[in-house]
């Protein structure tokens, strides 16, 4: 009995000990989430607002239309005037198929931020997940349908869908749509500079473009979708997922 | 009391002890290879694993199962160059043999996934193979009257991906063939092998042939990818199809030559019929390419020395394995 009180004794003064040196060691206080930051993504061709599964006309094709699209954004952070950055979200994933799926909140603190900075696609460390280990509704589980499991990585982006060079989809020359772009490489920050107060108790949007026509004639180059209309980020399509890749970067601006 | 509690203690984990015990019966002449600390290995998961292997309702037109490409009696791999999956669609690889999968380290024929927990679920994904998705998956088995069952049994929980995934790799992880005549001349059997399969053991281990740099003995594999100058330009870029390196370009992991006999057609594609046409090959030292291993080179065989040799490779075959009832389909016929 008295070993017993002994040990117990000791056990709440180690666990005294250890818990009060926590509390020395990190006396800055946390900045507290009061507010919301709202990020909203809208596709657009050119100036006209779309839906994702509209025909729409873009470069070499009469007509296209999505029936699948996904693509993950990760690292969101905002940055302060003095240099400060306040992290807000590793992962998020976008599907434009599902109402309010490309819109985003985070709870962030009050203040007066000068950019907001978003991974496009993942960093070599969330790439390199097993997507076995996620629940289903993690953006990185398996059930997402964005993993390559031959390669052991992910989809940055999947469009599928269809698309018909002269013609009207359906007409029997249709082309299938399949732009997988996905590698380590691939990942860039993107950001986006443009002055926003973030209000106590207030909810503040950020509203960025996607350009789906800069997607076929970017900076990246052309794609010519009847002669590039998949890319699977295999050796012999690689340089269409490159293209994609830089183009899709640069169809993304704040509006 | 407190004796009654201790008793009840001891006897769970001594239930759990034999549970988990002596489920992989490996001579001693072989390194028993890892287990993933989160995988354990339970008489419990095998047996979902080996439901679950030849459940076809794991495609999504429920008309093929792993065990459709993978058929025991061809020590798991399939006769077609390529099998067929959903829909009656192809690949464009030769489905691989699992004998003494447990062993690999690389997976896939480049080699580019690195466990076996990894590698079970990409053909029930892939639109080629078995073209399911894991909501479906779930979904499926929720409604089958054993499977919600048997996931709580095995892990105490619902069904869920890592419970498909870990069941699959734990049977697969006993796809253990280690008793063919070679097994049994290695054990000191002097009859287990014919004098032509003798003659062509030494064969096969000599410098002059330089098989067993590659194929290493007891396992017959290397775990590494190589580049045998099967084609000057190859349709399939093998591992650099995954590492988008051209150095990488036609090189394949090494498979094991256990029940090679009955693994025909071989090479990643399918496209040599029979054990002569490889032979012949590697005989010829194959084609020039940038990136062919500098093993491959050509050698001389008489007719005599190469029936020797094929011979000593149907000594691999373990028919124990090929017609172990523990590996066949518990599912009622579907």
């Amino acid at each position: 009995m008295k070993k017993l009180s002994l040990f117990l004794v000791l056990t709440i003064a180690i666990v005294l000990v250890t818990t009060s040196c926590e509390e020395v060691k990190d006396p800055v206080p946390q900045p507290i989430n009061n507010s919301t930051v709202k990020i909203v993504f809208g596709l657009y061709n050119g100036n006209d607002s779309i839906n994702y599964d509209d025909v729409i006309a873009v470069d070499n094709v009469n007509e296209y239309r999505m029936e699948f699209f996904k693509f993950y954004l990760s690292n969101f952070k905002i940055e302060k005037s003095n240099g400060d950055v306040v992290f807000l979200k590793d992962v998020v994933i976008a599907n434009a198929a599902d109402t309010g799926g490309m819109t985003f909140s985070f709870a962030a603190p009050e203040g007066s931020f000068e950019k907001l900075m978003i991974g496009i696609g993942l960093d070599s460390v969330l790439n390199a997940s097993d997507p076995v280990s996620f629940p289903d509704e993690h953006p990185l589980s398996s059930a997402q349908s964005m993993y390559w499991s031959w390669a052991t990585k992910y989809r940055f982006t999947r469009v599928d869908g269809k698309a018909n060079e002269s013609g009207t989809l359906g007409d029997g020359n249709d082309l299938l749509i399949a732009h997988h772009p996905g590698a380590d490489e691939f990942y860039k920050v993107k950001d986006f500079v443009k002055p926003f107060t973030l209000v106590k108790g207030d909810t503040t949007q950020i509203n960025i473009k996607m350009d789906v026509a800069k997607w076929f004639n970017g900076p990246g180059g052309i794609i010519d979708l009847p002669t590039e209309p998949q890319t699977h980020t295999a050796p012999s399509d690689y340089h269409i997922a490159v293209k994609y890749t830089e183009n899709f970067f640069a169809a993304l601006e704040l509006m | 009391m407190r004796f009654l509690a201790l008793a009840i203690l001891f006897a769970g984990l001594f239930s759990c002890s034999q549970k988990e015990s002596n489920i992989l019966e490996l001579p001693e002449y072989v390194q028993v290879f890892a287990i993933p600390e989160d995988n354990k290995l339970t008489v419990d998961k095998i047996e979902l694993g080996r439901k679950l292997f030849y459940e076809k309702g794991l495609s999504l037109d429920s008309s093929v199962s792993c065990a459709s490409c993978h058929i025991q009696t061809f020590a798991f791999a399939d006769t077609a160059r390529v099998s067929r999956g959903f829909r009656g669609d192809t690949g464009f690889r030769n489905s691989s043999s699992l004998t003494n999968v447990a062993f690999q380290t690389a997976f896939f024929k480049d080699g580019g996934v690195k466990t076996l927990e990894r590698a079970v679920h990409p053909p029930v994904l892939s639109e080629f193979e078995m073209n399911m998705n894991v909501i479906e998956m779930k979904e499926r088995l929720n409604n089958n009257p054993v499977y919600p069952s048997m996931f709580k049994v095995t892990f105490g929980r619902e069904i869920d991906h890592k419970g498909i995934v870990d069941a699959l790799a734990s049977f697969q992880r006993t796809f253990n063939s280690f008793n063919s005549p070679y097994d049994r001349h290695l054990q000191g059997d002097e009859s287990a092998l014919t004098e032509s399969q003798k003659r062509g053991l030494a064969l096969f281990r000599s410098e002059r042939l330089n098989c067993t740099t590659c194929h290493i003995e007891p396992l017959f594999i290397d775990n590494k990818i190589h580049n045998i100058g099967l084609y000057e330009f190859y349709p399939d870029y093998g591992r650099g199809r995954v590492t988008l390196d051209s150095a990488d370009y036609g090189k394949f992991r090494t498979p094991t030559l256990r029940n090679i006999a009955v693994t025909y057609p071989y090479l990643h594609d399918g496209s040599l019929p029979t054990l002569d046409a490889v032979l012949l090959l590697y005989q010829q030292g194959g084609v020039s390419h940038p990136n062919k291993s500098e093993l491959i080179i050509p050698f001389t065989l008489s007719e005599a020395e190469r029936s020797d040799l094929i011979s000593f490779l149907h000594a691999l075959t373990d028919s124990t394995f090929l017609n172990n009832p523990a590996f066949s389909n518990p599912n009622p016929a579907q």
